[in-house]
Parts: C-alpha cells; structure tokens; sequence
C-alpha cells in the first residue's frame, strides 16, 4: 500500500496517494509518515503485493531426521530414517519427505540454523527477539511490525491473522504479540476460541446485524485495554469494523468454496491439538487457508502445525512421532507450494518452516530426542527467492553449525527484505519513544544467498 | 488363515490399545488424544468418547460382565468408568511417573500397571485397593502381564530384563537371554506360558516354572509391541515396530497370516473372545479391526 514507485501517485493496490496518507492517519499511530516512505522507497519495490506464510513447527523440529541426515554418525546419533536422493543433485533429506524431495527445486533448506534462546516458545519464530530483556512495550511479532508499516492492503481484510487454536501451553499458543507497536496491529485470530475458524462469535447472518456487530468491537476495544497498549485503537475499531463488513475475510476462510480436490491435495487432519492439547493441530487445510487469505489481502499468516516436542516414550519415540508427521507435513508444504505456483502467487508469498530450535545429537533412553538450542534447521520457498539450494552445514555429529550459520534474525532480515521493508532503515519506536531497528542490523542481514 | 480389513478406525491422535468386551459387541480403543472410543466392532460405528484423563491413555479392557471399563493413563492414574453411562465412576492414582504398561487377569479380579517409576502396582478391580507395589526393575516397566487369578506378574522393562513375580510376597526371578528390551508380554491362560515381544523382533515364549525358553517365533522387523493370546491359547496376536499385524499357532510355531495395512507403529493388539476378529491400534492413528478367517 505504501510502496512508491518513482514519481508516480499510484500505489501498488491502487489507491491514490490521498487515501494512503487518510489510512496512514489512521492506522500508522505514532510512525512518522516520512521516516516509512523513505524505508519503502530505499528497499527494492514490489509491483505486487507480498505475502508471508509462516508455519512454526511447535516443539522444535528434528533437524537430523528431516533435512540434515547424519549417515556416518554412530546409530545413538543416526536414528531410523534412511535419506532419499531430491530433485536438485546431491541435496538429501529424509525419506519420508518424498514430496519435498520431488520439488527440492522450489525449497531452500537452512541446515544451520542459530541463535535460537532454547525457550518452549513461539515467540522468537514469531518476533525474532529473545524473550529477555524486551524494551518497554515487549518485542512487536514479525506480523505486527508488518501491520504496522504497511497497513491493510485493502479495508476488508487484516494485515496479520494467525490461525492457531486456543491451546493448553501459553508458549506455543502465543499467536505473535503486539508488543510495542500497539495492539491495533495485534493479529486477527479467528480460530483463537477454537472450534474451527470463525469471524469471531459472529456469523453470516450476524454480519448484518448493527448490534452483533457493535458487542463485537466492544470485545475487541476490551482486549485491547486489558493490554495497556490503546495506541491506535480508533484505527483497530475502524479496521476490525471494515473486516468484519465486507465479507472478505469471512470468505478467505471458507473453504467450502474449494474444490474438494485441490483439499485432498493438501490432505486433511484433525482440529483438535496435536500431542497432549498443548500444541498446534496438525491441520492441512489450514495451510490452504493460509493460501486464500494471502489472496485476499493478508499480509502475514501464521499458523503452529503439530507437536515437535518429541522426548520419546511413553508419548511415542522421536522416530514414531516423525513417521506421523513428515508425511503429513511433506503433503501439506508440497500442496501449498504448488498451488501457489499455479496461480502465478509464488513468487509474492514467501513461506517460511521452522521451530524454536533443533533436537538432540544422541537419542536418549526413552527413543526421543531433546532440546537442542545449538543448531536447528528451517525451509523457505517462494517470495522471488532463489531455491534448489542448501545453506549451510552442520558438523558429523548435527551438533553445531559448521558452515554458514544462519540466525533466527538473518530469516526475519530475508523475509521483511521481501516484503520490500529495508531492514537498514526502517524503525519503530518503543514505548519509551527510542526507535527501534528491526532486527539487530549490525549483525543480521538479508540472505544473500536467496535475495 | 487370513486377515481381511473390516474397519479403519480413527482417532486425532495415536492410539496406544484396544480391547474388545467379553462379548464382542463392543470395542474400546485408547490414545494420545488423552480419549477412550467405544465402538461397535461389527458395524464400526463409533458410539461414544470418554474424556477425562489429563494425558494419553495407554491401556483399557473391559470387566468380566463388560459393565465396567478400565483405562490407564501416562497422567498416571486408572480410571473405571461405567459403560452405560460413559462416565468415571473411580481413579486410582499412586504412581510417581508415567504410567505406560497396562494389564487386567483373565479373571478380572486384579489389575497391574506399569510405570516410568520402574515400579508395577497391583490393584483390586472390586475395591480398587492395592495389592502389591513391585519393585526392582532398573529402569521404565514398557510391558505387564497378569496370571489368570492375579497371583503372578511378568514385566518387561527398558533396562532390558524380563521379571517373573509372585504378588503377595513381591519376589521375582529375571530370566535370562532374552531379545534385549521387552516391548510386550502376555501369560497364558495356563498360568504355565509367558510370551515376550523383544527388541529385535523375536518373541519369546518362557517356561514360568524353570525361567526357560522353550520356543522362539521369528518374523517382525524391529520391536515387537504388542502381543494378544486368544482364549484357548492357541493362537497369539503380535503387533510391531514393522507396521505388521501377525497371527502365530502356538501349537505349531508357525506364522498363519500377516496383514500389513498400518503406516506405524502397532502399539496393540486384541483377539475378540470368539477369536474371529483381531484388532490392532497404532500410532498412525487408527484402529484396523479384521476378520480372522
């Protein structure tokens, strides 16, 4: 919406450069106008809108098991899985990916992932920031920061939703805060109640009615209080009435309106949490959701998939938890991927996979894999990004990175660099009025090898 | 003999056992998802869940006249529950770990769990009292087993031995040479037979009296999980660490038929009463109910 290119008055979605500085005065609250225009126009322009599709696997990944095998490791350190050859020469991953490795020629995989804080958390996949040591008004989530510089690409529809379900651990249920950027940018989270993915405890019919409509935005100005955070809040009533009027969103996310095919090509799950109710079910259609509402204006998505914690028994080992969810995760990816591509989106939506940190070397007694802060693994597609590629490595053992690291910060710099946000420039202030960067520039920037 | 697929069953999450009631018209099937089902076997139609417990349920069976239900749970506590009214009726709770083993006698009188606390309680299913807390296993108990009266235990354990016990007084007896951890262990109805699953796919059949082995059954690839005797001894069900449902002829040694339908691992498996129908519950999820023809 904000973008400008050259001297002309039109931006990327049409609206004329009046209307920009008209939402810019209602939903950009305490940002200087000028300071973004000039962040937006020193970053490569988008002729399109972009989009951003994050998928935090809950838990924490197996980065040996999915797409750094280790063969020539001891069998206390190579598990079951055997690897299997991809689309692209000499890149591996596991054997129960075989849709991933059919299209290895779309992924980039990051074998050295660092910098994670070895938290049970969304929070640093959702921010980039360690939970410590926040400045005055918490870290803002990548999609909050997102809402906030660019706003709604149409009235219709929300910057940022999340599509987790309310779950039993706060961790991973956190949906991406707002932080210091106000709750106005907070995401919209229709399937926060659970129960399936809703506008809200409205329903079609209830659209029509003022009054629904008017308990509706008292709830959200409530949530917006019990904050503290009430920066923007005329602009968030604004929005949420324009969401919850137009019917955009509503249809975004019903999926009735697919073809049942194309939801089997994506496979189907279960809503109901994955593990013990404390994690993100382990839900296909929600990564086709993910796709309609990018379509209909959705600037950033997040959703959590399944339960990666995998410790072993009695909740099954890391190896029987991996026989139930790569497949699925492998349909799921390779559908999103190929949807996109045929309805020429791919290169406007980025997509990143990832959990808050890898897994244990060893396998411990009880057949799992524990926590393992030292390196982790992540997948991107999509964006205009360069893919058929592996970055970086780990050692025999996939103890610790031994080429190239890649930090959590390096992914968010390569992700706001797609979303033609200049992470060298643009900030925003905290609620001590300091302007914040981004990401910690000095040290983290955009992946060279995919931008 | 073979093993055609009737029904797949599902639940959202793995499933860890299955038991059919003493009369087969019911099924009950237990899982990750922290839920118990009840099912109709014949037509597979689901006809009830019971929630409650805080964790997987790795373990249910039905009491003698199949009014009552008894599940165990990794929150580490057993539930009976009444069937008709699908309700809790009872929790027996006492473990300092897990609970990840699960056994009722064939009389129905006593039941037997075992627990990441290395220990194995004995339970009255009339008073829900204990009987008999067994300790010496080093390390988890992954399987239990009960005689037909409750008097005697066997227990595999993941510090890789298998334990002939004697409840009352709480001694046991290890054998030796055993195929590494046991997974699963199953009594005879003879009071005379133990049946273990081992860790690299035999299963072991053992002489209570002497602590022998006096018959291997080989087949499975990896771990044997699961094991289910039929009534009359003759035939044993095994579930494993392959996907594979087998079904052996204890009299012969010989495997009867093989059914490979699952996606992982068969975490258990039962014989209904009549022994025409076998049941299987894995961590891919399902259920797979077969006709044993």
């Amino acid at each position: 919406m904000l973008t400008v290119h050259g001297k002309r008055h039109q931006f990327c979605d049409g609206v004329s450069r009046r209307t920009v500085l008209k939402i810019g005065g209602l939903a950009m609250g305490g940002l200087s106008l000028s300071q973004l225009l000039q962040a937006e126009a020193s970053a490569k322009q988008p002729q399109r809108q972009k989009s951003v599709i994050m998928v935090f696997l809950s838990g924490g990944p197996p980065h040996q098991d999915m797409v750094d095998l280790k063969m020539d490791a001891p069998a206390e350190i190579r598990g079951e899985f055997k690897p299997t050859a991809t689309k692209v020469p000499g890149i591996q991953i596991c054997e129960h990916l075989p849709g991933l490795a059919a299209t290895m020629d779309r992924w980039t995989v990051i074998r050295s992932l660092v910098g994670s804080e070895g938290r049970h958390a969304a929070f640093q996949c959702n921010t980039g920031w360690p939970v410590a040591q926040q400045p005055p008004g918490g870290w803002p989530s990548f999609g909050s920061v997102v809402a906030k510089l660019k706003g709604p690409a149409n009235p219709g529809t929300p910057p940022f939703v999340n599509l987790s379900p309310k779950m039993k651990g706060g961790g991973w249920a956190d949906p991406g805060q707002a932080g210091f950027v106000g709750q106005a940018f907070g995401p919209f989270t229709p399937n926060k109640d659970g129960g399936g993915l809703t506008m809200g405890t409205l329903n079609r019919e209830q659209l029509a009615d003022r009054r629904a409509l008017g308990q509706q935005l008292d709830r959200f100005k409530r949530e917006a209080d019990a904050t503290g955070s009430i920066a923007g809040l005329d602009a968030y009533q604004q929005q949420a009435f324009s969401i919850l009027t137009s019917g955009q969103l509503a249809d975004a996310l019903d999926l009735s309106k697919e073809d049942p095919k194309l939801l089997d090509r994506y496979g189907r799950g279960s809503p109901e949490n994955a593990g013990y109710g404390d994690a993100g079910p382990l839900m296909n259609e929600y990564l086709l959701t993910a796709r309609r509402l990018v379509e209909s204006g959705v600037r950033v998505v997040s959703l959590a998939y399944g339960r990666w914690d995998w410790h072993g028994r009695p909740h099954g080992t890391n190896f029987d938890n991996a026989r139930d969810h790569l497949p699925q995760l492998d349909q799921g990816l390779t559908a999103l991927v190929e949807d996109l591509t045929q309805r020429g989106m791919i290169d406007d939506v980025s997509i990143v996979v990832w959990g808050e940190f890898g897994r244990t070397p060893r396998i411990n007694k009880n057949g799992g894999r524990d926590h393992w802060p030292n390196v982790g693994c992540a997948m991107l597609a999509g964006g205009g990004m360069k893919t058929g590629q592996v970055i970086g490595a780990t050692d025999r053992l996939g103890d610790h990175a031994s080429e190239r690291p890649v930090h959590f910060q390096d992914i968010f710099a390569t992700l706001y660099n797609r979303l033609g946000i200049d992470i060298n420039r643009a900030t925003v202030n905290d609620l001590s009025g300091r302007p914040r960067y981004l990401v910690d520039h000095a040290q983290y920037q955009p992946l060279r090898e995919v931008v | 003999m073979k093993l055609q697929l009737l029904h797949t069953l599902t639940h959202p999450n793995s499933v860890y056992a299955v038991a059919f009631s003493p009369h087969d018209k019911l099924l009950a099937t237990g899982s990750l998802d922290n839920t118990l089902k009840l099912w109709d076997p014949r037509s597979g139609k689901e006809l009830a869940r019971l929630t409650g417990h805080g964790d997987g349920v790795c373990g249910v069976a039905f009491s003698a006249d199949g009014k009552k239900l008894y599940s165990a749970s990794l929150d580490r506590t057993v539930k009976v529950w009444d069937v008709a009214a699908a309700a809790v009726e009872a929790t027996h709770s006492g473990h300092g770990g897990y609970i990840e083993s699960f056994t009722v006698s064939a009389d129905r009188t006593t039941l037997a769990t075992g627990s990441h606390d290395k220990s194995i309680r004995v339970i009255s299913t009339e008073s829900g009292s204990l009987q008999a807390t067994l300790t010496g296993h080093a390390d988890a108990v992954f399987a239990v087993a009960l005689s037909s009266d409750g008097k005697f235990a066997a227990s595999g354990s993941n510090d890789g031995t298998l334990r002939l016990w004697e409840v009352t007084t709480g001694k046991s007896r290890t054998v030796t040479g055993n195929d590494g951890i046991p997974h699963a262990v199953c009594y005879a109805h003879d009071n005379k037979t133990v049946i273990s699953g081992g860790n690299t796919g035999l299963i072991e059949i053992w002489n209570v009296a002497t602590a022998e082995r006096f018959q291997t059954l080989e087949g499975h690839r990896g771990p044997v999980k699961s094991l289910a005797i039929s009534h009359d001894d003759r035939l044993l069900v095994s579930g494993g660490h392959d996907a594979t449902v087998r079904i052996w002829d204890l009299e012969t040694g010989k495997l009867r038929s093989m059914a490979e339908g699952h996606k992982n691992n068969v975490y258990g498996v039962a014989i209904s009463t009549d022994g025409k129908q076998v049941a299987s519950a894995s961590f891919d999820r399902t259920i797979k109910v077969w006709a044993n023809s």
